[in-house]
């Protein structure tokens, strides 16, 4: 069942500094797997892609393999997401999506395809030029192996600013953790989330100062090595901007467990100062006359909550539901795992046909009536929105529209694409 | 604001004492570390199936003579609350079961072997008398071995067990394990091929035998596969239960887990490495707040907590004991729900659904006391509050 066409695919042994890249510390728990399968119950991809091998298999099964010597990789090993739902379900803490990361590490690509994930694993350098992308012909993408995704990405700008909002900040400065996504092409979110930090009495300091990225993007692509320099690049870069504010406010699930819970354990870098999600903060910062006016205003109509994969991950589920229930906003939450989109996955071309599986599935548990779809990802937003033609916006967004609602009748804040 | 109680652990005992604390109007979180064991269940609740190596027939006989279980002393009255609140709950979680019995139900095992339980989910096999039974076997599913389970049964029970030998499916390979074959038999390709090589090979079997098939009969779509089945043989379909992953828990999980988030609850992930007077410490001795603390961990794999016979509380990788015993709570005990707990033994006496129930019943409703707190509204003496929220 390895790589190539259903017989062993040739590839060189495995290079010492591929080998390091992965052989920290973090391998400490692989021998303790219980072949209990819960990570297999737990795989969304397992059960949209007939040739993907599961966690298992791909996961501490494969190590074993490795760890005598063996460095092929799996067929189809990329097809993972790197969500971590499995990671997550396991009772025995074995790193299996870490491992499996490790996997891809080994995968042999065309000149091609390390061409363009060189591009899409550094999202930093596209969110610096994020018209760059439309200019480009699709036929280039296509040679790449970008998918039409990619393409259909708009950029949506900086939600007009309420004057009235601006408050003093007289509850100390805090930082927005502006994602790569975010400031290449959901300046909406950040100016919403923004917007609605002050209104709690914040001054907000948007960091980094300049565009850097996390890493998540590039482990998932099976790059541990450069998500580890990356990363230690962007605490830099943190350390510098946001040492004296008091904490940082993530809207993107993913950046958000990368910084609290991969930098420390797997990519050796910890932000300077406490990171805490948007709808944690939200929901123990916003005084109770904020709730009280949105709930006295307009009745809204119900939305639906998808929890993105690395948000369940991280903090579990069910923030969004406080958030809409403090909100007065009848909300259910989304009948899906994992949407599909995870990061650039869903732009990649090999990947388009299961993240539109998936995507649809999760379009199709979207309950009748929805008026819209909160979502705590970028690109998630992007791909489910696509999947289900539900408006698909980060909370702060609807948040901040409740509240521009509440305090001035009808929305002032409509989508301008 | 008042916190939230916290319930560790989301295995059975988990779930279901969240799921009383959603009922009674309670804001709760469950903190856990890992997926919980549901995926190794098949979904079947035992009451009480042995005394000694018997199978037992009547469990409220046995509980009403039962001396030196910790639930002895429940009466038949607090047992039937119970249940009826269990079999609600999953009823309103959209989870289907067959009536609950006056005595216990058959039902076979994975091995082939009879065995008797209690609330069943209505995928299934479950019967008030045992009978003689077809068993499905597909080639190529691992472990599923109709004739080696139809040998055992027909021995066992002095029954007669055909056996009906299904082919792998087109695309079948060795490395498809439960979660696949169901993907693959809930798809529409799978079903018209199942539909298609039972109508072929039906004609060996007895008329009137009930078609046992291993728990892979879809992942959402079950009960359609299995009455597609019924329309299209005129037989009774239900499975019985496959080995690991199990397609029944992993649908408890799904259908639970969606209910408690659409009832408030709040999942939360993490490690508790201690319990305190103000809640939990995880994530390395961060504190979260809780009114009340219910600990449901260290079931079937162990858990990350262990509660000894003193009621003290341990980490079982390091042995490590966390807290002292004036942190615990006014009589230094952690309040605990689930089968693992002293002085049961639910592998060797079959009771192991019943002890999850009623520990989750004593946990929640003695939290609720402790805090002052009426459920919303009683269903009696020993029940706890329902209310129908949908």
């Amino acid at each position: 069942m390895r790589a190539g066409s259903g017989s062993w695919k040739a590839i060189e042994p495995v290079r010492k500094t591929q080998v390091r890249e992965g052989g920290q510390a973090m391998w400490s728990d692989t021998d303790s797997c219980l072949k209990c399968s819960i990570c297999v119950a737990a795989c969304p991809v397992y059960r949209a892609d007939p040739e993907f091998l599961g966690p298992k298999a791909l996961g501490p099964d494969w190590y074993r393999l490795f760890q005598q010597g063996d460095t092929r990789p799996f067929a189809h090993v990329d097809d993972c997401t790197f969500c971590q739902l499995c990671e997550a379900a396991c009772p025995a803490g074995v790193p299996v999506a870490h491992l499996i990361a490790l996997q891809k590490s080994l995968v042999k690509r065309p000149f091609r395809m390390r061409v363009r994930d060189s591009v899409l694993t550094r999202p930093h350098w596209v969110a610096r030029v994020p018209g760059a992308l439309g200019l480009a012909p699709p036929a280039l993408g296509r040679a790449l192996g970008l998918s039409a995704s990619a393409w259909r990405v708009r950029r949506r700008r900086r939600p007009r600013f309420d004057p009235l909002a601006a408050a003093v900040s007289a509850r100390g400065t805090v930082g927005l953790f502006v994602d790569c996504f975010s400031r290449g092409y959901d300046r909406e979110a950040v100016g919403a989330a923004r917007a609605l930090l002050e209104v709690w009495g914040f001054g907000v300091r948007e960091v980094p100062g300049q565009s850097l990225c996390c890493g998540a993007a590039a482990y998932a692509s099976g790059r541990p090595a450069q998500a580890g320099s990356m990363a230690k690049q962007m605490a830099a870069g943190l350390a510098r901007d946001a040492q004296h504010l008091q904490w940082l406010v993530t809207l993107n699930a993913t950046c958000d467990g990368t910084l609290r819970d991969e930098w420390p354990r797997f990519l050796d870098a910890v932000p300077v100062v406490p990171v805490r999600a948007f709808d944690d903060v939200a929901a123990e910062e916003a005084p109770e006359a904020f709730w009280r006016r949105l709930r006295a205003g307009a009745p809204h109509p119900p939305v639906a909550l998808h929890t993105t994969c690395r948000g369940k991950v991280a903090r579990g589920e069910g923030g969004l539901s406080r958030l809409a229930a403090l909100a007065g906003i009848a909300a259910e939450p989304l009948d899906a795992a994992c949407c599909g989109a995870a990061g650039s996955y869903a732009f990649k071309r090999e990947h388009a046909a299961i993240a539109q599986k998936m995507g649809r599935k999760a379009g199709q548990a979207m309950p009748a009536g929805t008026g819209g779809l909160w979502v705590d990802s970028g690109t998630c937003a992007v791909h489910l929105e696509e999947m289900s033609g539900v408006r698909a916006r980060h909370p702060a967004v609807w948040l901040w529209e409740a509240w521009q609602q509440a305090a001035h009748g009808p929305a002032t804040l409509r989508e301008r694409e | 604001m008042t916190p939230p109680v916290l319930v560790i652990g989301r295995g059975p005992a988990g779930m279901l004492a969240a799921s009383l604390f959603c009922l009674a109007g309670v804001a709760v979180d469950l903190v856990a570390d890992g997926a919980g064991t549901l995926p190794l269940w098949s979904g079947a609740w035992h009451f009480r199936s042995y005394d000694g190596a018997r199978l037992l027939d009547d469990p409220w006989q046995w509980w009403a003579d039962a001396e030196g279980h910790p639930y002895a002393a429940w009466s038949s009255q607090q047992w039937r609350e119970g249940w009826q609140t269990l079999s609600q709950v999953w009823r309103l979680a959209g989870i289907p079961t067959h009536p609950l019995p006056s005595r216990n139900w058959w039902t076979v095992s994975a091995a082939g072997t009879p065995d008797r339980a209690f609330l069943v989910p209505a995928w299934q096999y479950a019967v008030p008398a045992a009978e003689p039974v077809c068993l499905v076997g597909f080639e190529g599913l691992a472990d599923s071995l109709a004739d080696v389970q139809a040998v055992r049964y027909s021995r066992r029970c002095n029954l007669r067990a055909e056996v009906l030998a299904l082919p792998s499916p087109p695309g079948w390979d060795g490395t498809w394990s439960t979660v696949r074959w169901a993907s693959y038999l809930e798809s529409e390709p799978g079903g018209a091929w199942l539909l298609e090589e039972l109508t072929r090979r039906l004609a060996g079997v007895s008329d009137e035998l009930p078609l046992l098939f291993p728990q892979v009969m879809g992942i959402r779509r079950v009960a359609d596969i299995l009455g597609a089945i019924t329309r299209s043989t005129g037989r009774r379909a239900y499975e019985v239960p496959a080995p690991p992953p199990a397609l029944g828990g992993i649908r408890i999980q799904e259908q639970w887990t969606r209910w408690l988030l659409r009832n408030g609850a709040r999942f939360r992930s993490g490690h508790v490495d201690g319990i305190t007077e103000d809640g939990v410490t995880w994530h390395h001795t961060q504190s979260l707040n809780g009114a009340a603390v219910v600990n449901a961990t260290g079931g079937v794999l162990g858990g990350g907590l262990a509660i000894r016979r003193d009621g003290s509380l341990w980490e079982t990788v390091a042995a490590r004991r966390l807290g002292g015993s004036s942190a615990l709570g006014q009589d230094g005990r952690v309040v605990t729900a689930g089968r693992q707990l002293p002085g049961c033994d639910p592998d060797r006496h079959g009771d192991g659904g019943a002890v999850n129930l009623a520990s989750a019943v004593e946990a929640v409703r003695g939290t609720l006391q402790r805090l002052g707190w009426q459920p919303a509204r009683s269903a009696g003496e020993g029940g706890v509050g329902i209310v129908e929220s949908h």
